[in-house]
Formats: structure tokens, sequence, C-alpha cells
């Protein structure tokens, strides 16, 4: 085995370029994946957690019906004398925070132009506890209750060439139909780095926006938070047995994010398309590597036979030479991904040329963070060798079948 | 170390046979077309021979050192190998029987080259796992100074002349004392200076641990320092001649 294993690694550097080839090959391609998912995974769960930590917090509670039909935002199903459900909410351990809100679609005018946007009438002081809004006004003030004042996206403002203090007015549906407006004044603007509720959000108070939406003491929904996002499952489950789920719907982020995790999961399917492009790669450079090996060393083959070689020891021996070459690979090329992945971590990677083209909505920051996991990095080493391994098995065993006097005939 | 196998093998005054072929054919198949190689062949090789076989090119001579050597099966007939019947090993087992018996020395030296002269030498004694590092090396380094290549021991076979290597490539065949020692035109890749020395260098080694050799060879002179020649002519044996006055049967 001592032999088998000095053999093969003096092999390697035998025919120093092809191997380097190979070996790069092999840690390119590994490198190129560990970084490619660190960014997907990073992606994947700061969108989440911008969502998360701007529009549905750990959980939600609704009107039972609700959820069916969350995207019209309807206002037929609502939840009346929630004062008393909020401080039943706030005295459960599990609830850090809880804010309600009406949500309700809307159109912004300023009598020329005007855009299809969602209002979210918002108990100021609530809502400040638990999104932390007052801290993400970069311009103007806060709102206070029974003001006529909308807080609106900075990038919105900008569109309609408005400015703090500008009038504005809200054109919505009651919650019986009727056409209504208000005219408002802009108290100032706000950017939570998500694009979602910085592009398509104005927040106004409760009580103003019941009083337009005739909605008087009613709310569509109250989002809180719990200990963390991991304890979400839970809480949901709590509350379902806490509450009547005839009269609530209680969801977790993962529903209520289930839309991004479906765009994520669509994502990883085309991942799954490099990875098997990067494999293939791999695999195709060790194979060829290999049988070039074994029919350069045709002779020396038979010599080994000869010697008293068994079958086996050729083919452990040509497959620990592809296993070498997997193995550096895979260490150097995760030794080197899992660098700039965790560079890409801490320094994260500027996206906003992607999102000036197309992306302007994905819940997503300007810069991407990656996310790395050591323990995943022996795996992509595993995988590394995995792949050498058994590419190399069809070469070696070419080399095993090989007769002695047909191998020792090669010249 | 020479020394010591020359003792074992003193108290082993009997002449035995080591290599018997009764009746043994060759053909060769490759789709439509049959290649008869060895037709009829009986032949008998006892402890400490000296044999040179000769023909002329395409007579049998390559195939009939391989089916010696139990590198192949013959078609037809039996092949006896220290009272081994060829016949019904596997590849493993015939892989074993090589590395036990059989020593190759090759017309084109065939030296692994990863390996230096000395771990060339050292390789066969590693696959039979009998043998400790140190009793490794006491015999490695007796016998590399027998030949003469004590200062060549560490070099890669590229760092050698074609005799130096070939010479190497005896000592690899020799070390593990196997009882037959097959070369297939050993010196047809040396001038005929370095290739008269292997010979001598083969014969005293023959002399010295009653170790058989047999060889294939085109070269006159080759042939004469034989003590046993069998001349080969479309497949068949058609001479077999004791050129050894001096040695009894
Ligand atoms: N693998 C093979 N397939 C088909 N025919 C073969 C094969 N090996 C040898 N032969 C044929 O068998 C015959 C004997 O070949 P062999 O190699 O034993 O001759 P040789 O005496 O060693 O010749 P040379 O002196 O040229 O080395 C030749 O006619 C050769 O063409
Ligand atoms: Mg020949």
């Amino acid at each position: 085995m001592l032999l088998l294993l000095k053999l093969a690694f003096r092999n390697i550097f035998r025919n120093f370029r092809r191997s380097l080839l190979t070996f790069l090959s092999i840690s390119i391609g590994i490198g190129l994946s560990i970084i490619i998912v660190g960014i997907l995974i990073g992606t994947e769960k700061q969108s989440i957690r911008l969502l998360v930590s701007t529009r549905i917090g750990h959980a939600q509670v609704y009107a039972a019906g609700y959820v069916e039909e969350e995207l019209t935002l309807p206002l037929d199903y609502t939840i009346s004398g929630y004062e008393a459900l909020v401080d039943e909410l706030l005295t459960i351990p599990a609830v850090q925070t809880a804010a309600e809100r009406i949500l309700f679609p809307a159109t912004l005018t300023d009598g020329i132009d005007e855009l299809r946007i969602t209002g979210a009438g918002i108990d100021a002081i609530r809502e400040n506890v638990t999104f932390h809004l007052a801290d993400r006004i970069v311009d103007g003030t806060y709102i206070a209750p029974g003001e006529e004042k909308i807080l609106l996206g900075d990038v919105v403002a900008e569109l309609f060439g408005k400015r703090v203090g500008d009038p504005m007015t809200i054109i919505a549906r009651t919650k019986y139909g009727a056409i209504t407006a208000l005219d408002v004044e802009i108290a100032g603007l706000f950017n939570v780095g998500n694009p979602e509720i910085d592009n398509n959000y104005f927040f106004l108070p409760l009580d103003i926006a019941q009083k337009i939406l005739e909605m008087e003491n009613e709310i569509t929904e109250v989002t809180l938070f719990g200990n963390s996002m991991d304890e979400a499952d839970a809480l949901e489950t709590y509350l379902n047995g806490r509450f009547d789920t005839n009269i609530y719907d209680i969801v977790s982020w993962k529903y209520s994010s289930k839309d991004l995790l479906k765009l994520y999961s669509m994502k990883s399917k085309g991942t799954q398309v490099i990875y098997l492009i990067l494999f293939i790669m791999i695999s195709a450079s060790i194979m060829n590597t290999m049988l070039m090996s074994v029919y350069e060393r045709t002779r020396e083959i038979g010599t080994l036979m000869s010697l008293g070689f068994r079958r086996r020891n050729i083919l452990s021996l040509f497959a620990l030479e592809g296993g070498f070459l997997g193995a550096f690979g895979g260490v150097i090329g995760t030794i080197i991904g899992g660098a700039i992945t965790y560079y890409l971590k801490i320094y994260g990677l500027n996206i906003e040329f992607m999102i000036k083209s197309g992306f302007e909505n994905f819940p997503i920051g300007s810069r991407i963070y990656a996310e790395i996991n050591p323990a995943s990095l022996f795996y992509f080493i595993l995988i590394g060798v995995s792949i050498a391994l058994l590419s190399a098995v069809y070469p070696s065993w070419k080399g095993a079948r090989m007769e002695p006097t047909e191998a020792l005939r090669a010249v | 170390m020479a020394e010591g196998i020359f003792l074992i093998l003193k108290n082993y005054e009997l002449i035995m046979e080591i290599i018997r072929l009764e009746k043994v054919e060759k053909i060769y198949r490759s789709g439509k077309t049959e290649q008869k190689a060895l037709e009829g062949i009986d032949l008998s090789i006892t402890t400490g021979e000296f044999i040179s076989i000769a023909g002329p090119s395409g007579s049998g001579k390559t195939t009939l050192l391989n089916l010696i050597g139990c590198l192949d099966k013959p078609t037809a007939g039996e092949v006896i190998v220290d009272e081994v019947r060829v016949k019904n090993l596997d590849h493993n087992q015939l892989a074993d029987l090589r590395s036990q018996k059989i020593g190759f020395i090759f017309q084109t030296f065939n030296l692994i080259p990863v390996l230096t002269a000395y771990e060339n030498v050292e390789f066969p004694l590693l696959l039979r796992h009998n043998t400790n590092a140190e009793e490794r090396n006491k015999m490695i380094t007796g016998i590399f100074a027998e030949v003469g290549l004590a200062e060549y021991m560490h070099r890669r076979p590229t760092e050698l002349s074609g005799g130096q290597q070939q010479r190497v490539a005896v000592v690899r065949a020799l070390i593990k004392k196997p009882k037959l020692i097959l070369a297939d035109e050993p010196t047809a890749n040396l001038d005929s200076g370095t290739g008269k020395a292997i010979l001598q260098i083969m014969k005293e080694l023959n002399k010295k641990n009653n170790i058989s050799f047999v060889f294939s060879t085109h070269d006159r002179m080759v042939m004469d320092f034989a003590s046993r020649l069998i001349i080969l002519k479309d497949g068949k044996i058609i001479k077999d001649i004791n050129q050894d006055n001096s040695r009894k049967n």
C-alpha cells in the first residue's frame, strides 16, 4: 500500500504540465462552486432577513381568510377590537414586539402624475418599536397620530419631484368600495433598504387610515417579533393553539416569504445545472488525463504485471493518482474559494449595477454578503476527491484489464 | 549476501526441473485471422541452466518466453512451473507465481521511471512482503556493489546509461531469488561490449546462485555464451544443443 502511494504520488509529477492543468480545472471548479453557493445562500438569507425586518416580522396575525387573498390587500377580512389582541400578544413571553397595521391599495397623485402604491396605516409608536421606522427617515420628520401626513420613500419622492412639506393626494376605496380621497402633506422621506418597501409603500397614521377607509377600530394585520427567526415556527404553533383559528390566520415568516423562497428554489435548480457543468468539466479533465496516462504507460503496466502486480494493484495505482489530483485540487480550490467567499461575507459584493438593470424590486440591498459554512467546505473537498476517484475508475480499469503480453508489446 | 544465497543453494545439490512444457501450442487470433506462433513444443528446464533461444524473427521466441514466464497461457498443451499447472490459475495466481518464481529482463530495460535504481530493485521485495527494511537495505546495497553500481544506486533510470539500466534490471530480476530469470533479447539495445558485460554478469550470477537463465537472441556471439542452445523455426524447436561440455547433466 505504501508502495502504491509512493508510485501514485510520484507519477503525478511526471507530466507536470498536464497534472497542473487537471489540478487547476478541479480547484477552479470547486472554488467557483463554493463562491456561487456562498453568494446564493447569502443572497437568500439576506433578502429574507430584509423582508422580515422591514415588512413581515417573525409572525403575522390576520383575520381568518385573509392570507388566501393577501395579494389583493383585501379590506373584507379585518380584525376589530384589536387593542385587546395586541395587549394580549404583548403579554406572551415569547413575543417581543407587535405592531398593528392596515395595508390597502391606493393611488398617490400630485394632480399631474399618479402612482399605484400600497398604503400602510401604522401605529406610529409601535411601528417604530417593531420596525424602527423613525430611524429610517432620511429627510423631514416621522409621523404622529392625528396628523394628515405621510412618509414616502425617497426614491418615489424623487420620481414625483416632491420634497418634504409638499402636498399629495391619496385616492383609495373604502372598506365598502366607495372611492375616497385625502389631501396630505409629506412629513418625511424614508429609506428602509428594501426596494419592495422603498418603491411601493407609503405610511400614514393608523387613525387617519381608519377614517378614510371607514374602518373605525379595525385593522388588517398585527406583525410581531419573537426571540429569533428560528423560533418563529414554535411561536406560530403556540399562537395557533392559544387563539381561535376560526377567527385568526396566524402565520410565521416562512409562510409569508414563501414566494421569495420559491424563487430561490427555482434559482437553485439553475445552480444545480451550473454544478453539473462544473462537475462534468472536472470529471472530463481527470478522465482525459488518466486515459492519456494509461496509454502512455502501457508498457510500464506490463512491466508492473511481470513483477507480480495484480490487476487490482494497477487499478488502485491509477485510481489513487486521480484521487490525489482530486484531493490537491479540492483542497486548494476549497481554500481559495473559501477565502474569497469569506471576503464576500465580510466586505460584501457590490451589486448596484444589477439593481439598475431590472432587479429594482428585488428585496436586497446594494451589497450582497455571502454566507460560508466551514463544515460544508469539508464536504466540497470530499466532492472533489470522489469525482476524481470516480472519473479515474474507467481509465484505471482500462489499464488493469490489459493482458501483460499486450501491454509489454506497446512501444 | 551473495555468499548467503550461494550457501543455501549449495545444499540443493539435486538438479530439479523447474519448467516443463508438454505439447504446447499457441495460436494468436485476431478477428478471423489465425497465427500459429508455437506448435508441438516439448521442453524441460532444470535448475542452474543457462539457455539461449535463437531463431529468425517471427519464429516464436518471445511467445515461448511469455508462456514460460506465465505472462500468457498456451492455446493447447501444458505449462508446468515448479510443479504447478499454469492452465488452472487465474490472473491473480499467475501474478503471484511470477512474483515468487520468475524474474524478467527486457530488451528495453523497463525500469520504473519514477523510482530510483535502488527503489526499482526494492520493488519485487516489497511485493513479497517477506523482508524488513534493514534486510532489504543490506541485500540491495550488497548486490549493487557486486555489479559495480554502488554509486548509481540513488539515480533515476533516466540518469543512467543503457548498460547501467540493464544491469539494474538484472539485479531487479535477481534480488528476489527466483527459480528462473527470463530475458527477451536483453542485449539487443546495447552495443556489443556492453551486451557482453551484461551477459557476463548474468552468467556469474547464474553460477553463483544456481538460478536458471533463459534468454532469446539473434546474436551469434550471445548464443555462444549459453550452455544450451535452443533453435526455433516457424514455431517449432528444430535444435536443442548442449554447448557446455564441462557441465554434467
Ligand atoms: N499478439 C499477437 N497477435 C498476433 N500475432 C502475434 C502476436 N504476437 C506474436 N504474433 C505472431 O506470432 C509469431 C511469433 O511471434 P514472436 O513475437 O514470438 O516471434 P519472435 O521470435 O519473438 O520474433 P522477433 O525475433 O522478431 O522478436 C509471429 O508470426 C508474430 O507475427
Ligand atoms: Mg521477439
